[in-house]
């Protein structure tokens, strides 16, 4: 679970990125990184392009951001506002050159915690690659409520469509995520 | 799939590896040359009573959304690969969209639906006739523009009409009078629109409902 930023405390940095400060820039958006950047990855074709994606989202954030009126800035929730740009700038990647499925890109134990067992890193690499398998708009609405923690109504906000569409798309593709896993699984996997 | 199976996947998933953020990965972000492709793109706004109307246009409409923060708008337009740049209206935008909320004519002003596919773009000739103050159903629409089975893709091409309000998506219900989805915000959203517009919406358990 990434720790955010205080309301208040982010409504103070988003007056200092306004003035053109990448520092302040760099301390508003750092608290979400590792989210934005797991989703990114998973939703994009490939590993790289979601890289590339999330950094572009930030590039014209930073842009956007110094030319808001301080109104618009206070009403700015930058969380959902970067998960919202890089679900479209996917999209739109997406219309300019053919989506070709790839296999898992994050390697196996690229950050292996001494507690997961091999069971449950293995079961792990299955519900990736299982996700894979969605349309990239299931994978996106699946990751932002499971992964990210948004309810479907925000989630619709993100992805602009409507709730009703968000859910069925997290509940039929999650149904097929649980179909490709054992059937015993327990909570938390095999522990 | 039972609740427990819910909770499994919901906790594997949710445990899935956030990859590493490098050091320098907002740095080398903030370097890149932002180019947008396509050039400015100037946007107006309207204050309707329903929320404010943005509108993207250069010689046509290319973007609107009633609600919101300008911010979230501008970041759709940089989405769609260009600069936006807050302007007036020309006066022919301004005199069609008068015309459209006072209810005296249909949205007279060209919308670009070049990028949109065929049979959105029939949904939405069909859907920009109909006048304020009456509704269709989906499936009405979907008959008229003679594709009698494709209720439910009447609905998918109108919740993603990109120029809500001027094209009015909002007039289109479910043929038991339930409001049904709006991709502005939700059928509450839809139910204000509606409401100004002079329609009887009321609340029932089924949601908002056209008396």
């Amino acid at each position: 679970m990434v720790v955010t930023a205080t309301a208040a405390g982010e409504e103070t940095l988003l007056e200092q990125v306004a003035s053109g400060d990448r520092e302040a820039f760099g301390t508003l958006v750092r608290p979400h990184l590792s989210g934005l950047l797991a989703f990114a990855v998973r939703v994009a074709p490939d590993h790289a392009a979601g890289e590339d994606a999330l950094q572009d989202v930030l590039s014209q954030a930073f842009q956007t951001l110094q030319r808001k009126p301080a109104d618009q800035l206070s009403q700015l929730d930058i969380r959902p506002w970067l998960f919202r740009s890089v679900i479209n700038r996917l999209r739109r990647m997406g219309r300019q050159r053919r989506e070709v499925p790839v296999g898992l890109s994050l390697e196996a134990g690229h950050s292996p915690d001494a507690e997961e067992t091999a069971g449950r890193r293995a079961l792990l690499s299955v519900v990736d690659a299982e996700l894979r398998k969605l349309p990239r708009d299931w994978r996106a609405a699946i990751l932002l409520r499971h992964h990210a923690g948004y309810p479907p109504e925000e989630i619709a906000q993100i992805l602009d469509r409507p709730s009703g569409t968000i859910k069925a798309w997290i509940h039929r593709g999650t149904r097929r995520v649980r179909a490709a896993l054992p059937d015993d699984i327990v909570e938390g996997g095999y522990q | 799939m039972s609740g427990s199976d819910t909770d499994v996947l919901h906790a594997l998933i949710g445990a899935l590896e956030a990859p590493s953020v490098k050091a320098d990965f907002v740095g080398r972000a903030l370097e890149r040359p932002f180019k947008p492709a396509g050039g400015r793109l100037r946007y107006a706004e309207f204050l309707l009573p329903v929320g404010t109307l943005f509108v993207a246009f250069d010689d046509a409409v290319l973007l609107s959304q009633v609600g919101g923060h300008g911010i979230n708008f501008e970041g759709r337009i940089l989405d769609m690969g260009y600069q936006p740049s807050r302007a007036d209206a020309p006066a022919a935008l301004r005199t069609a969209i008068d015309a459209l909320v006072e209810g005296r004519s249909r949205f007279d002003y060209p919308v670009d639906t070049g990028r949109l596919g065929k049979f959105q773009r029939r949904v939405l000739d069909a859907t920009r006739a109909i006048p304020r103050g009456q509704v269709r159903s989906y499936s009405a629409v979907a008959v008229q523009i003679g594709a009698p089975a494709a209720a439910r893709a009447v609905g998918t091409a109108l919740a993603r009409n990109p120029v809500p309000i001027l094209i009015p998506c909002h007039r289109v219900v479910r043929t038991d009078r339930v409001l049904g989805e709006y991709s502005g915000g939700g059928s509450e959203v839809k139910a204000r629109i509606l409401r100004w517009e002079g329609i009887d919406v009321r609340v029932q358990r089924a949601g908002f409902v056209i008396a």
